[in-house]
């Protein structure tokens, strides 16, 4: 399956942590789940939220606000969970991520995508693909498989 | 109509569909043949094993032919041979010939895996394993046949005790299009030739002129005179593959071996000479006229209604076909009667996949059962409530059932077990026994996956550094051979499995001095029994002398420590020197289910295995904060406890009355204090993926009957990891 059609285009989803606007290729989105009840795991960093049923399986879900280095905010009817799929090491595994909220699937060609404008080291820029210019605002498009395939906490500002 | 490429691609494909089946096939038959060489070694007079070694050659040489692995089928041809001889009587099972038969039982699967291409260096031992099998057979054959090596004519041994030889008349004719499923008629005579003697009449009037001649046709048949030791029902076992492809005749002529008498060759020769068929008529008035002592009775019970009378010429046989000839009728049942099995199927083969896929479904209908139940229990409905006992009970038998389908026995993996025993005791120079016990104990396949490798492993470093030489072993009083033994048991939910040998036992202060001096342990630690010989599991440990090509790398007791705890078993040795060392591996039961005590801390629901708990207990709260040195009076018992609620960081306010769960750890006594016990079931086991890893005291998850996820506990972990914790806390303050 290639990730892009015949135009050269590909969708994205794009979602809302705090006030950023990110988007993520929809290749490695499964589905979008309402928040519901997560099974805390005791002795696992802060942003590693718990488990969750899904389809009878369970499904590791991570803050990603907590995940940016965001403070964390009470979870509302828009907050949702990103069921991931990302590879790491040759696997791939499923993975959820909680949003602020979800708002669009866009399509772009690719050529769109420019490179981040920051001058961050190279290690960082793992994390983002690079940057789409929407309506005059700049939206960061994640490398999800490294971001949620990470342990440490990634800070924003440093990436931005 | 279909174009000649595209049915040439459609047989391509179909061949190619075959020839994996078949691959698939012969790996298993080469294993049995393993198996059966192994236990011949044992009791090398076992006809049984024989008779099975020679049929799984018989069967790859003509299945590999057809599909194409020629190089099995030519290299099966000569051991077939010499293993006719010896179910013959006429060779003697000895160590040589199990060693030919082992190295080609492990050549026959490199050609399995490369089929007929092989590399240049391969194809150099092709030709010497199949030199060595030829020249094997050459000089025994040779010998007992005080003749030509040649496979027809061999005269008795008198020697020998001989079942009676008697002779048949067989009248094979192949249908025109048999070419076509892949079969050749020739392999047919072939087998014949190996039953005894064999006098053959082939028939090739019909083939046409060259300009007339279809190249896939068959045009001929054959009319042959065998005498043989094996019954009718064997012969007819030879044309099992093409019996529905041609018309087949077996008919005995006479209880003694015809062949022997030069006169009936001679009569025979006339035919062959002439072209001529077989009157079988006159065939009987001459075998009457033969000297009496040599053929007594002819035509055994077939006398009434001789043989097909009229094989004149084939267009007329085939005319006649069945109604008109009774004795096709008569033949033909026999031969179909023969051809099956004794028994019905008893089992059939699946693939592990379709196996991974029912347990996937049986684990997660149990999930739903849960939910059904939780919901009925809720709704009080009654007739809801039946159907949700009901589906209950399915649901358990149902899930036991795959669970057990899952299982197989430790007998399926012995066979590489007895392998590396014999073939490493050889290279060593050791006498060594290898007994297996509880081989029928039956084990999660995915767990036999797991744990053949480090057996492999262990036995290894057993005859490697455990069993001593024949003549030190003689110095110390023991019998010169040692013995290795595989013990497999059921204890509890766990499946026990020890490792025995009488060796020459594991040196503890071998074991301090070379954990010192990798600075595994402090000089002046003072270590429990135990601990120094868990110092064995530990990464870059090895007591081995020298690196030696069988083990004692460095790579061995923590490789198999690691893998076995990745499957939630336990590795532990006790040695004694000069006695021996018996490695205890303790496995679960399954991977995927397990029994579980449901319990609450907070609002979070755990599980903790019911094969873990030993007692449960209620304590105050108040008790609790009063316990000094972290030690509470159960049962006048003081009892070590940790205190879950806190090590889990539940910050809630607890209950007055909290629950202690006493579990075994290390033969002591550990309590978890956990809020309350909320019932026990039956739990499927989930991993809980890479993110949570580090989690170790935690061996998976479980979806509960309201739907939300509860931990499954592992206590060993808890009680090891947290008490090192505890330490350095202390040492701290």
């Amino acid at each position: 399956m290639s990730d892009t059609n015949e135009n050269g285009m590909s969708h994205y989803l794009t979602f809302q942590l705090g006030n950023e606007v990110f988007a993520a290729h929809v290749k490695s989105i499964l589905k979008i789940l309402e928040m519901q009840k997560i099974t805390e795991v005791p002795r696992s960093p802060a942003y590693m939220k718990g488990l969750i049923n899904l389809r009878g399986n369970v499904l590791p879900v991570i803050d990603a606000r907590l995940k940016f280095g965001m403070a964390a905010t009470g979870y509302t009817e828009k907050t949702c969970i990103l069921v991931l799929n990302i590879a790491i090491d040759q696997e791939t595994i499923e993975v959820g991520a909680i949003v602020d909220a979800v708002m669009d699937v866009m399509e772009f060609p690719d050529n769109a995508i420019k490179p981040s404008p920051s001058l961050g080291s190279k290690y960082k820029s793992d994390f983002i693909e690079g940057v789409m210019k929407v309506d005059e605002r700049f939206i960061m498009v994640l490398n999800m498989d490294s971001v949620f395939s990470t342990e440490e906490i990634i800070d924003l500002k440093e990436v931005i | 109509m279909m174009s000649m490429d595209k049915l040439e691609e459609e047989f391509a494909k179909e061949m190619l569909e075959l020839r994996k089946k078949f691959a698939v096939e012969a790996v298993e038959r080469i294993a049995e043949l393993e198996t059966a060489a192994l236990s011949l070694e044992n009791k090398p007079d076992d006809s049984t094993q024989v008779e099975n070694l020679f049929r799984g050659m018989h069967s790859l040489k003509g299945s590999g032919g057809m599909f194409d692995y020629n190089k099995i089928s030519e290299f099966t041809h000569h051991l077939e041979t010499i293993y006719d001889f010896v179910r013959k009587g006429k060779i003697r099972i000895d160590s040589e010939l199990l060693s030919i038969t082992l190295d080609a039982i492990d050549h026959l699967k490199v050609l399995i895996e490369m089929g007929d291409e092989l590399p240049p260096e391969v194809l150099q031992s092709h030709k010497t394993k199949t030199q060595r099998i030829k020249d094997f057979s050459d000089l025994h054959i040779d010998l007992f046949s005080g003749n030509t090596p040649a496979p027809v004519n061999i005269i008795p041994d008198a020697g020998i005790p001989e079942l009676p030889t008697t002779t048949y008349f067989i009248s094979f004719k192949p249908n025109a299009q048999i070419f076509n499923n892949g079969n050749n008629p020739l392999f047919q005579i072939d087998d014949l030739h190996g039953m005894g003697d064999i006098f053959v009449i082939p028939h090739a009037e019909s083939i046409p002129t060259l300009d007339k001649l279809e190249t896939d046709l068959c045009y001929c048949w054959w009319e042959i005179i065998v005498a043989s030791r094996e019954n009718q029902g064997t012969l007819a076992d030879v044309f099992i593959f093409v019996e529905d492809e041609s018309q087949i005749v077996i008919q005995q002529i006479s209880e003694e071996n015809l062949l022997d008498i030069e006169e009936f060759v001679d009569y025979l020769q006339a035919f062959k000479a002439a072209n001529e068929l077989i009157d079988l008529k006159d065939l009987k008035q001459f075998i009457d006229k033969l000297p009496p002592a040599r053929a007594n009775e002819n035509f055994a019970d077939g006398n009434q209604n001789p043989m097909p009378q009229d094989l004149k010429s084939v267009p007329e046989l085939q005319a006649e076909a069945k109604p008109t000839q009774p004795e096709q009728n008569i033949a033909k049942p026999e031969i179909a009667n023969s051809a099956l099995p004794e028994s019905t199927i008893s089992s059939i083969r699946v693939s592990s996949e379709k196996i991974d896929t029912l347990m996937n479904l049986v684990s997660e209908m149990v999930t739903v059962q849960a939910r059904l139940n939780t919901y009925a229990g809720q709704t009080k409905d009654p007739d809801l409530l039946t159907i949700s006992e009901s589906v209950q009970k399915l649901s358990k038998q149902l899930r036991d059932n795959a669970f057990s389908i899952s299982l197989i026995p430790i007998s399926s993996i012995s066979t590489r077990f007895h392998r590396l025993v014999r073939d490493l005791s050889l290279s060593l120079h050791k006498k060594v026994k290898f007994v297996i016990e509880g081989e029928d104990t039956e084990v999660d396949k995915n767990i036999i996956e797991h744990i053949s490798d480090p057996l492999l492993h262990l036995i290894r470093n057993s005859l490697d550094h455990g069993i001593e030489k024949p003549e030190v072993r003689l110095q110390s009083g023991k019998p010169e051979e040692g013995t290795i033994r595989l013990t497999a048991s059921y204890s509890g939910s766990n499946i026990k499995i020890e490792l025995h040998d009488d060796g020459a036992g594991i040196d503890k202060m071998v074991v301090v001095e070379k954990a010192i001096r990798n600075k595994l342990v402090k000089a002046e630690e003072v270590l429990s029994e135990e601990q120094i010989f868990n110092l064995i599991f530990t990464p870059g440990f090895t007591t081995a002398m020298q690196v030696s090509d069988v083990s004692g790398r460095g790579v061995g007791m923590d490789v198999v420590n690691k893998k076995i705890s990745e499957i939630r078993g336990e590795v532990s040795v006790k040695s004694q020197i000069g006695e021996g060392t018996t490695i205890t591996i303790m496995l679960p039961l399954t991977l995927a289910i397990i029994d579980g005590l449901q319990v609450l801390i907070g609002r979070t629901s755990y599980v903790i295995p019911t094969g873990a708990v030993h007692k449960i207990y209620s304590v105050a709260h108040s008790v609790i904060e009063k316990s000094f040195d972290n030690l509470l009076v159960l049962n006048g018992k003081q009892t070590p406890f940790f205190y879950l609620r806190r090590q889990f960081n539940h910050h809630e306010e607890p209950p007055a009355r909290e629950e202690v769960i006493v579990v075994k750890y290390e033969n002591k006594e550990v309590g978890l204090i956990i809020d309350k016990v909320m019932g026990e079931f039956q739990t499927v086991l989930k991993p809980l993926g890479r993110h949570y890893q580090k989690q170790e005291f935690i061996s998976g998850a479980t979806i509960l009957g309201d739907g939300s996820v509860a931990l499954v506990l592992d206590t060993n972990k808890i009680i090891s990891g947290f008490a090192k914790e505890n330490q350095k806390t202390e040492k701290v303050k």
